[in-house]
């Protein structure tokens, strides 16, 4: 085996691991971000980076889903929120309430706030410990895994979207209509009460 | 696996050909600023006021409708796909899905929320 | 595949439909049809859902009767008894709450259309979810009620707290919906299909060595799912947002959100629990399920109970008592058994009725200009003797006295637990009841034990009388009617 052919075998596992990198920066520079509209972006990020792993696992309607929604919609609605608030005031608010920070009345804040970091951390690892030793113990039934393999999942997912799963797809399109109804009745209410 | 190689292709060139641009640019261009240069183009106005402008909330149901058709787009293009295996049986089911939506869509328009301006 | 047995849904989902559409043409002083179609809707939806279950039950002869498979699309929807009898439960739910608040919504000016086919919505949403045993289904009927929710708590113009209700319901929901979705990943990577009855193979969730695929992963969702269910039902520690919810919605919206959802959400744990906890005889059930929903059912009622002693006003003091409620149900699901599932089905239909028996008082007050403060019920006796007697019936129906179905309510479910061996459970519960006297008693001291600054009468709306009218005869017929009920919901349970 020449060495671009063992290159091209591992290049799934590596595409794998930059991917990962890329998408838990990424995670951490949403919320650590100190501009609003660069933690947006950051977002963007995370989602190309999961729409790539839903490629390397072979699901490429969901990547081609998850660009479309995510990369797509979700992330233009983000920055139209950014837009339409206030921005100005959330950093007034915000440059004050560091100012506050160096009194020794945060100092408290701060503590509760390690001992949440640390309780948050030791529930996520305790939960991945035990969802991981399941898998060890058990392993992914056959099912689970042989829906990976094969190029062109597209029409599969569609027989079974149209046929089996004829329910579930009818009532998407109402939760959808409910979804619409009420961003509209709420938004459209803030709209008349700024005319009045 | 090998389709995927056109489109890391594709992804690289993009990024290569903005950066190698934006680089060549910087090593040709002259560097003269002076204030007028530096102002933001407004189309030939006097700039005012500053970028960070709130915007009124009604754009923000433009983004939102958005969603739920971007949504049903997503629905659509697997339906396509398999269009003629399904045949009448697959016409109606994705016209009672788009006859809800289309509920939503004559809801917003007397609610003259699709109003630009 | 029989189109019968889906008719309430159809119906309930085409009656939200036009009332959409509808209330764009009609012109602002005719807003009243929109209710009113909902109502019809609702009613036909109801008289369609009661001849399924007539026809379904052992006696009867119809399409439903083939067992408590008869379904449409593999088990995607079904209309077994349990099913139809909790729909019934819901489409009453829904009457009564477009009955109380047709005056609300008036006099608060809110969207009526809007409202009316959100209500309607959520209600299809609530059915679904109780109808089928697909997790993809359930979760769609969730998201349904539950964005339909979120803006419901937000309809009120001008009014801050309604906006804080809405955003605090809608962070924790979403926040709930996402840790439910998560645990039906994980059932269906543990089991490979999105099909409840795959979690009833034999031995699978046994934990015993032998399980033939990823029992311990399926375990992980179904307790993710307990957790993401226990925000939704307001369980204790997944309380929090419930009070400031309650409070600042709409108060038709209240009355809804604490019998509408959450009585849908308990269906879901029971359609999704109880065969899982009753594998007893099969194989034992995982040791942990039961002692889980014990824990939470004392935590829910204890802390529920404790803080409704402290509140000053009546939503949020309802808010606690629903709690507490969620706590007692969740009893009969500790106790694992047959009783305990059917003592559950009959006490959400008993605290729906109730509960909103008692809103329908709050509201036929706050209409009247009467705030929410439990204070302001002083003298009520004096003011509106009709609303104090109703809402005394109802409060003793919560404490649990008889002849009042609270009563039986907390009867069957207390000895649920007795036979199964739960004794202990039993006395918590009991002391809780005792508890909860003290913060009921104070609304009913209010009403007849003080003496007024003498208000004026307040007289009630022809829909809210209606509606009040209606529960409150519920309240009492339906202890009388304890005998046949609590066997329907037997008959109901054994069918999941």
């Amino acid at each position: 085996m020449s060495f671009l052919d063992g290159l091209a075998a591992l290049a799934p596992t590596i595409g794998f691991f930059v991917l990962a990198v890329i998408i838990l920066v990424s995670a951490w520079m949403v919320s650590h971000a100190r501009r609003i509209t660069h933690a947006a972006f950051f977002m963007v990020l995370v989602f190309t980076g999961v729409a790539g792993v839903f490629v390397l696992l072979g699901a490429d309607f969901l990547a081609g889903g998850q660009v479309l929604v995510y990369v797509g919609a979700i992330a233009v609605m983000f920055l139209f929120a950014i837009m339409v608030s206030d921005l100005k005031e959330i950093s007034d608010a915000e440059t004050r309430a560091r100012g506050a920070g160096t009194g020794s009345a945060a100092a408290g804040g701060t503590g509760t706030r390690k001992v949440w970091f640390v309780l948050a951390g030791l529930v996520t690892v305790g939960f991945a410990g035990l969802v991981l030793a399941a898998l060890a113990r058990s392993g992914l039934p056959a099912g689970a895994v042989g829906a990976a393999a094969g190029p062109g999942t597209t029409a599969p997912i569609a027989r079974e979207l149209f046929t089996t799963f004829l329910v579930p797809f009818e009532l998407a399109s109402v939760v959808l209509l409910v979804a619409m109804v009420g961003a509209i009745v709420l938004v459209a209410r803030e709209r008349e009460e700024e005319v009045e | 696996m090998g389709s995927y190689l056109d489109v890391l292709v594709f992804l690289l060139t993009g990024v290569v050909f903005v950066f190698v641009g934006l680089w060549a640019a910087y090593l040709f261009r002259p560097h003269r600023p002076n204030p007028h240069k530096l102002s933001t183009y407004e189309c030939g106005e006097r700039p005012f006021g500053g970028s960070w402008v709130k915007f009124r909330v009604r754009y923000y149901i433009f983004a939102l409708v958005f969603v739920i058709f971007d949504v049903e787009a997503v629905f659509l293009y697997p339906w396509a796909v398999i269009y003629r295996e399904l045949g009448l049986f697959g016409l109606v089911e994705m016209f009672v899905f788009l006859g809800v939506l289309v509920i939503g869509l004559i809801y917003a328009w007397k609610k003259k929320v699709l109003q630009w301006v | 595949m029989d189109w019968n047995l889906v008719t309430p849904e159809l119906i309930v989902a085409g009656t939200g439909l036009a009332v959409l559409v509808l209330d764009l043409f009609l012109s602002e002083e005719r807003r009243r049809s929109a209710a009113y179609l909902s109502l019809a809707g609702l009613l036909a939806a109801l008289v369609a859902s009661v001849r399924l279950l007539a026809a379904g039950l052992p006696d009867g002869s119809g399409a439903a009767a083939a067992g408590p498979g008869a379904g449409l699309w593999g088990g995607m929807l079904v209309a077994d008894p349990f099913a139809l009898l909790v729909k019934l439960l819901f489409l009453g739910i829904g009457l009564a709450v477009i009955m109380l608040s047709v005056d609300f919504v008036e006099s608060r000016r809110i969207a009526a259309g809007e409202y009316n086919a959100l209500v309607l919505f959520s209600v299809l949403g609530m059915m679904i979810m109780a109808g089928s045993r697909d997790l993809i289904v359930i979760y769609l009927g969730l998201e349904t009620t539950a964005i339909a929710s979120y803006v419901l708590a937000g309809l009120l113009r001008g009014d801050a707290r309604s906006g804080e209700a809405a955003l605090k319901y809608f962070l924790t929901g979403a926040l709930a919906s996402a840790v439910i979705l998560f645990g039906m990943s994980l059932v269906f990577g543990g089991t490979g299909s999105t099909s409840l009855t795959a979690l009833l193979a034999p031995g699978f969730l046994g934990l015993s060595g032998a399980a033939p695929v990823s029992g311990p992963l399926a375990l992980a969702g179904l307790v993710l799912l307990v957790a993401g269910f226990g925000f939704k039902i307001a369980a204790v520690p997944f309380h929090f947002w419930a009070p400031d919810a309650y409070e600042g919605a709409p108060t038709p919206v209240t009355a809804f959100f604490s019998v509408g959802p959450k009585a849908a959400a308990f269906a879901v744990v029971l359609r999704v629990f109880a065969p899982v906890l009753l594998l007893g005889q099969a194989g034992g059930p995982p040791a942990v399920l039961p002692v889980l929903f014990a824990g939470l059912a004392v935590v829910t009622m204890t802390v529920g109970n404790l803080v409704a002693l402290t509140q000053k006003n009546i939503k949020r003091m309802l808010a606690y008592s629903s709690i507490a409620h969620a706590g007692y149900m969740m009893v009969g699901l500790a106790v694992a058994t047959p009783q305990g599932t059917a003592a559950v089905i009959y006490y959400l239909l008993a605290y729906a009725v109730t509960n909103l028996g008692v809103f329908a008082v709050v509201i036929w007050l706050n209409n009247r200009g009467t705030g929410d403060e439990i204070s302001d019920y002083t003298g009520l006796a004096g003011r509106a003797p009709l609303a104090a007697a109703a809402m005394l019936v109802c409060l003793l129906s919560l404490i649990g006295i008889p002849p009042m179905v609270g009563f039986f309510g907390k009867f069957y479910l207390f000895m649920a637990a007795v036979e199964a061996g739960m004794a202990w459970l039993a006395v918590v519960m009991v002391v809780n009841s005792a508890v909860s006297v003290g913060y009921y008693y104070g609304i009913v001291r209010n009403m007849y034990l003080q003496d007024e600054p003498a208000g004026e009468a307040v007289r009630a709306t022809p829909m809210v009388g209606t509606a009040l009218g209606l529960t409150v005869a519920a309240v009492l017929a339906l202890g009388f009617l304890s005998e046949p009920l609590s066997h329907l919901a037997r008959l109901a349970g054994g069918g999941l």
